[in-house]
């Protein structure tokens, strides 16, 4: 018995002097100059919280182990903390029933100290539940990445982050453009206006729900024809896991334009097409929604263009739209929608876009490689 | 009695091969049989060549790490939960250091070298009477805690195209994880079945107390398959990091789940003594198809998820059945 009980206490103990040594590691890092909230987003007047009504916001997000939330937290802690406010993030790993529990918890202590929330769903509809409940307190709170659920709008003071349908607006017209390109350049399209597959988020994730939403009546109106999709995931791996399934089924229909919702699953799509024996950039064009860690197929023009969606701005925003509510008193708009200009490959324009897009002073590569 | 022959729990004699000892073997070989005809008949693109090909590149990686798995089932400590865990830290580990400017072999070499030890020291805990899955939650917790920690949540890349040739080569024609996939294959299940290892491996499953008291040494077993497991989880990670130039910490969710439905599609006994590896590799192509006729039919997500439960609930239900059949002849 005491033989298995050293290594057990040993290695209690050792977990214990780890957890010891790395509790200071906790405390917020000061924001560096270079990524501080942008002044034209910052709040104009009183950068202060008031000592007495507490200076808390508590963010309920899914799991910052996504590299795009994880850049979200990045901006909206060094913004909260440019404001004075304290921000509590709390994750769930995209689970629903897990964050409606943590909604519960966080009423159930009564922290006087909250001053706003910050809402982020997992599941949009599924969570209008708990959304409610936190409006029912009484403490403002503002939904961020996705537009609040059809008749929750009442239970947020805004909306601050994306706009996944612009988003989708704005891929489906690169996608056309693309096509054009194609064409114009002596490729022959699979059907009078050109076949397309689309890569997207996972089943049920409401921003993925959105882009695609946006992106078919622009598609089919262009002559465009949608011959599948699948709700790939996130990263690279999935994106090219789908990518090979869709290939096969249509292959013989002929494939001329694929849709990524981001451009990490963008990038397993161009793995992916070149295994099947396509060129992406000459006879198949590829376009990802949101711009997502690698440039490099944007540079070479194996991506065809992207939106300059930006996590960290985003992260940014919802808090300078909190703070403007807790000092005026109300919001200028209910939507508040980051911008999502257009950044195209080189390849395919006189003007290096990567170098000239810009939003509220941040490049390309300031807020796409993360 | 001879070497076609077996001792039955009642001490008869009997034939090594029958149909009733077939009976698993030829479940999860005619449903991929199954599969194949229906795809045959309902979804021309189904059984083309490089839809086949397809359908094998996507079951490696997950084959690889359940085939590797597959001798935790046997050796009757149900399954490790860390090895997505696993295979993404192994996967940011080998984009670090291959960002730190190290040859391949020495970021290879590293790699495998912590992924042993995070799994024989699995094997340890478990072999000195820790529950298994809760060692192995614990593990992976620990593991992905880590990851988040020393990541920062950020994107780890190689910065060099050193180390593609793992990932995305295809000799012949065949994707690298492909040939390590049928390679792991063929070398677990020859380990499994014709090997002195293989026999104490499944006698320590079958019954840890009777193989304890001949003289075997389960503890020591134990150890070994944890660590080979944590070896094919990492080797997976690799494939990926050379692949896409990246790891990730969300890279592998689900793959632990995964695996463990094609072991158990494979026909693995969950309480330990039977398995093999060349079944689960079987399972985690069955699997695999399944999903791609799904995407070839235009199924939507959830009907996708649906059925793919449904087949692994037929399955584990069947061949406890056909098990339960056996005992009873």
């Amino acid at each position: 018995m005491r033989r298995r009980l050293v290594p057990i206490l040993g290695t209690f103990l050792a977990l214990a002097l780890v957890a010891a040594a790395c509790g200071d590691d906790d405390e917020p890092e000061a924001a560096p100059a270079t990524t501080a909230a942008p002044a034209t987003t910052a709040a104009p007047a009183t950068t202060e919280a008031p000592e007495e009504m507490g200076n808390t916001i508590v963010a309920f997000i899914p799991t910052t182990t996504n590299t795009y939330i994880a850049e979200w937290g990045r901006g909206a802690e060094e913004t909260a903390a440019s404001l004075g406010y304290e921000l509590i993030i709390i994750e769930n790993n995209f689970d629903q029933a897990e964050q409606d529990t943590q909604v519960q918890q966080q009423i159930g202590a009564a922290d006087a100290g909250v001053v706003a929330y910050a809402w982020w769903p997992s599941d949009n509809e599924a969570g209008v539940a708990s959304l409610q409940a936190l409006a029912d307190t009484g403490v403002p709170v503002i939904q961020t990445n996705q537009l609040p659920f059809q008749g929750s709008e009442s239970y947020v003071v805004g909306y601050a982050g994306v706009d996944d349908k612009l988003n989708g607006e704005v891929a489906a017209e690169l996608v056309v453009e693309a096509r054009d390109v194609m064409s114009a350049g002596g490729a022959e399209l699979h059907s009078d206006g050109g076949n397309a597959i689309i890569i997207g988020f996972v089943a049920g994730y409401q921003a993925g729900i959105d882009r695609t939403g946006a992106a078919r009546p622009i598609l089919e109106a262009a002559g465009i024809s949608v011959l599948g999709e699948v709700e790939a995931g996130f990263g690279p791996a999935e994106g090219y896991d789908a990518t090979k399934q869709l290939v096969a089924a249509h292959r013989s229909d002929g494939i001329d334009l694929v849709y990524a919702h981001n451009s990490a699953l963008a990038e397993g799509v161009v793995h992916a097409l070149e295994e099947e024996g396509y060129t992406p950039g000459t006879d198949i064009m590829v376009v990802g929604g949101t711009c997502h860690g690698n440039l490099e197929f944007l540079e070479n023009g194996k991506e065809f263009a992207t939106g300059l969606q930006a996590a960290r701005l985003e992260g940014v925003f919802s808090i300078n739209t909190l703070d403007e509510y807790l000092t005026s008193g109300a919001l200028a708009s209910f939507n508040n929608f980051i911008p999502n200009p257009p950044v195209r490959s080189p390849a395919f324009t006189d003007h290096n876009e990567i170098e000239s897009v810009t939003v509220e002073g941040f490049g390309v590569a300031d807020l796409c490689v993360y | 009695m001879t070497s076609a022959e077996v001792l039955t729990e009642t001490g008869a004699v009997r034939p090594d091969w029958s149909w009733r000892r077939a009976s698993v073997p030829l479940a999860v070989v005619g449903a991929v049989v199954g599969l194949a005809v229906v795809g045959w008949f309902t979804t021309p693109e189904f059984v083309t060549y490089r839809n086949m090909q397809s359908i094998v590149r996507s079951a490696a990686l997950i084959g690889i790490i359940a085939v590797t798995m597959t001798g935790i089932t046997i050796a009757g400590s149900f399954f490790s939960l860390s090895v997505s865990q696993t295979a993404a830290m192994a996967a940011i580990g080998f984009a670090a250091f291959m960002s730190w400017g190290w040859p391949v072999w020495a970021a290879l070499l590293v790699t495998f070298a912590i992924a042993a030890a995070s799994g024989a020291a699995q094997g340890g805990a478990v072999a000195l009477g820790g529950n298994p899955i809760v060692v192995t939650l614990a593990v992976g917790a620990v593991l992905f805690g880590a990851g988040a920690w020393l990541t920062d949540n950020k994107t780890v890349r190689t910065g060099t195209d050193a180390s593609d040739w793992i990932g995305a080569s295809r000799p012949l024609g065949i994707p690298t994880q492909t040939w390590a996939f049928v390679a792991i294959t063929v070398v677990a299940a020859t380990i499994l079945a014709r090997t002195r290892f293989g026999r104490e491996l499944t006698l320590v499953g079958a019954n840890r107390l009777a193989a304890a008291a001949s003289g075997l040494r389960p503890g020591k077993i134990t150890v070994y398959v944890f660590t080979v497991s944590s070896l094919g989880a990492a080797l997976a990670g690799v494939f990926t990091a050379s692949q896409f130039g990246q790891g990730r910490l969300d890279q592998f969710d689900g793959a632990d789940i995964d695996s463990i439905a094609a072991i158990l599609v494979g026909g693995a006994a969950i309480q330990g003594g039977e398995g093999s590896a060349s079944r689960t590799a079987v399972g985690a192509v069955f699997i695999a198809g399944l999903q791609n006729l799904m995407v070839l039919r235009g199924f939507s997500y959830g009907v996708r998820i649906l059925l793919v439960g449904a087949a692994i609930l037929v399955s584990v239900s069947a061949f406890t059945l056909l098990r339960a059949r056996r005992r009873l002849t």
